[in-house]
């Protein structure tokens, strides 16, 4: 712990230097400095009564970040400072809180080789036993804070190797990460006008994390091991990932350890397949997750210290109505209250088709069509009992259905200006096993007519209105957006979600706002009630409190 | 940790006026899965576009439909390479060679898997336009409305012309 520290003193004291020493002499041939802000500031009002809503005591908050890059000749330097005044955005995890510096590094760059120390993101393969990354949105960012050292031995391979700890707020975890992984083209053809090729990549993580409580035999080091294999010419790909995992302690509803040492043979198993003609694209995946949704530190809550990345493989859809009732992928352990297991894993699929009628066709008409159709259905590993202690998870059999969702959407351009779509969604959502409450056979319908059109003077007008059916859940809903963008910089939007078959009373929740862009910079400011529920981007959610207030969200890069 | 801060914001100020992009080292895949660096996409006397976007935003998929049609134009007047960096993670990355497919994109497709070159870039909103020239960065812009792939076009054309 000390060394860690005294290290991370001395890249701190190394990077400042770098970066004020370069940023002194500010010509071409002294480097480049790189950068971007991001703020997003919320003012809540004092109190909603028709969400049930009251703001904190510090109603204005905001989430900051800057981000300063240099770069001269192979070597680069980089700090993230972060700023989360009076208090970070509602809904976000209590680790970001004040200001302060949360990501920094050094770095070297040569064809064959590249050296990181600080702060440093990295994926193996697909991220099934590492992925470190940064998601704004939804307040992740565990970046590993060590070494990392890659490798082009030969043109068709790299190597990485990976360790350190991953970041946590402004703070670390506790446990160190070491990684391996090579990535290799084992087979390449010769054929121009139909390349082939092999991928082949294995992956291995150690995680070592001590314990110090009264419990016997909780591991302190889990082994994670990957292999995947990819098979692609012009309209074929095939591949497929397996991976195991050695057991760590499982914890339960409160946070606790509800078993410390019971082998359980977690493993993550893939298969994907895509096909690709000229005007059409088919893509298939079916994957199995047995507890392999994992942190780096074993009681870390909500989605900090993730150690790798196991989404939800379903359909990710635009439509505010059709992101209601959004999929969370079941990938560990879950527990009702009183430690009974209530999901234990998941196997399932989705597929996936997209269909472009060209113009001047029969089907495309003069201008042209689209139509994609969905469907992903996921139910949870069938297991034998809901004592934790001596359940059994059985492998490739599942029980009850998590999630179903079928989409068709079609797009037709009427004319050069003028164009519409037409969407359908049909679900089935597990309210018990998703969110731990409600109707195991929540349904709904979701259908949204949508049309853009353009002007001769350059501007255009987008508006959409949707609907969605609810059977067992909290009602029906309808929605409307209209937005209008002048050609030039600013756009102006209003829309409306109304929960109007609400059992508590009806509420809209309405949003009006402007954007304003120019170059880099993006300045969005609006007004209105935001619903309680789920932002969700990839397979990780955020809960998001009921909230009315004014936002005002800037980005500019330079 | 105030120092620290006021720090950074002295070097933010000198820094501003000389600011060009940093992306050595990053690895794009292609559509064969096979690592392409960026330095080697920049390369070149050809203009390179290099358009950030992902299966779930629709602008960025509206701002590709609408240059995929004059693209060809494009390249007979400008002799431009067009390519569209897709930021979706494993969630919908296999969605975005079919989407492409499916829409009879004539736009060769790059995985910017883990958002290494979006965050080298310093991208922070999609769609996102960068026109590259004999390996140097001339012009970016962030948002996209009906009709801007005209303006693109006369600011890749002055661009050539220097």
């Amino acid at each position: 712990m000390y060394t860690i520290n005294l290290y991370k003193n001395y890249l701190v004291v190394c990077v400042f230097s770098c970066i004020s020493v370069l940023s002194a002499a500010q010509e071409k041939k002294y480097g480049k400095l790189t950068g971007s802000f991001e703020s997003f500031m919320q003012a809540y009002k004092k109190q909603d009564d028709k969400i049930g809503f009251v703001a904190p005591e510090d109603r204005l908050r905001s989430n900051n970040y800057l981000k300063i890059d240099y770069s001269y000749k192979n070597f680069s330097v980089g700090v993230q400072a972060e700023s989360y005044e009076q208090n970070a955005l509602l809904g976000y995890p209590e680790i970001f809180k004040g200001t302060g510096v949360t990501n920094y590094y050094v770095g070297y760059t040569s064809k064959k080789l590249q050296v990181t120390l600080g702060h440093f993101y990295e994926q193996f393969g697909n991220g099934a036993t590492l992925r470190c990354w940064e998601d704004r949105q939804i307040g992740i960012n565990n970046a590993l804070f060590g070494a990392r050292i890659l490798v082009k031995p030969v043109d068709w391979m790299t190597v990485k190797l990976v360790a350190g700890k991953k970041r946590n707020g402004f703070n670390m975890g506790d446990a160190m990460v070491y990684g391996t992984d090579v990535d290799m083209n084992i087979y390449k053809s010769k054929s121009i006008t139909n390349p082939s090729n092999l991928l082949m990549g294995i992956s291995y993580v150690n995680k070592q994390e001590d314990y110090t409580g009264a419990l016997n035999n909780v591991p302190t080091s889990l082994h994670l091991m990957a292999t995947r294999l990819t098979y692609n010419n012009n309209k074929l790909s095939l591949g497929t990932e397996i991976a195991f995992r050695t057991n760590d302690a499982v914890v339960n509803e409160m946070g606790n350890i509800a078993v410390a040492n019971k082998k359980f043979m977690g493993n993550l198993i893939q298969v994907n397949a895509s096909f690709s003609g000229k005007q059409s694209g088919l893509n298939l995946v079916l994957r199995q997750v047995n507890n392999y949704g994992l942190k780096s530190d074993r009681l870390a809550p909500l989605n900090q210290l993730l150690l790798n990345y196991v989404p939800a493989l379903t359909k990710q859809h635009h439509y505010s109505l059709a992101n209601i009732y959004v999929y969370n992928p079941q990938v560990r352990f879950g527990f009702l209250p009183g430690q009974l297991l209530n999901t234990a894993g998941e196997i399932g699929g989705k597929i996936e088709w997209y269909k472009n009628f060209a113009k001047k066709t029969k089907w495309g008409g003069k201008y042209g069509m689209q139509l994609n159709v969905s469907f992903a259905q996921y139910s949870g590993l069938d297991f034998t009992t809901n004592d934790i202690n001596t359940t059994k998870v059985n492998s490739f059999k599942s029980n009850a259905i998590n999630f179903r969702d079928f989409h068709v959407e079609l797009k037709k351009n009427w004319s050069k200006n003028f164009k519409t779509s037409i969407t359908y969604i049909n679900l089935l959502y597990n309210q018990q096993i998703i969110e731990g409450f409600g109707s195991t056979d929540l349904k709904a319908d979701i259908t949204v007519i949508d049309g853009t059109y353009k002007f001769s003077n350059g501007s255009s007008i987008k508006a959409d209105v949707q609907h969605m059916w609810v059977v067992n859940g909290k009602g029906n809903w309808a929605a409307a957006t209209l937005e209008y963008a002048t050609g030039k910089n600013f756009s102006f939007f209003i829309a409306d979600l109304y929960h109007y078959q609400n059992s508590s009373g009806e509420v809209h929740y309405y949003n009006a706002g402007s954007a304003f862009t120019y170059k880099t910079l993006r300045v969005m400011a609006s007004y209105g009630r935001q619903r309680e529920g789920l932002i969700c981007v990839g397979g990780v959610c955020r809960l998001v409190p009921a909230s009315t207030g004014f936002n005002i969200n800037t980005s500019i890069s330079f | 940790m105030k120092k620290i801060v006021v720090t950074l914001c002295i070097c933010v100020q000198i820094g501003v006026a000389f600011a060009q992009n940093n992306y050595a080292g990053v690895f794009l895949k292609n559509e064969q899965g096979r690592p392409i660096s960026f330095d080697s996409i920049i390369a070149g006397n050809k203009p390179i576009i290099i358009s950030f976007w992902a299966t779930w935003c629709s602008p960025c998929i509206n701002e590709l439909d609408n240059i995929n049609d004059v693209l060809e134009d494009w390249q007979k007047e400008t002799d431009v390479n067009l390519f569209a960096v897709t930021i979706d993670d494993t969630r919908s990355q296999a969605s975005a060679k079919g989407l492409a497919k499916g829409k009879g994109w004539d736009i060769p497709i790059l995985f910017d898997e883990n958002q290494d070159l979006k965050r080298a870039l310093n991208v922070a909103n999609i769609p996102h336009i960068f026109i590259f020239y004999k390996g140097k960065l001339q012009y970016q812009h962030t948002g996209y409305t009906e009709g801007a792939e005209k303006k693109l076009f006369q600011t890749l054309k002055k661009i050539i012309q220097g």
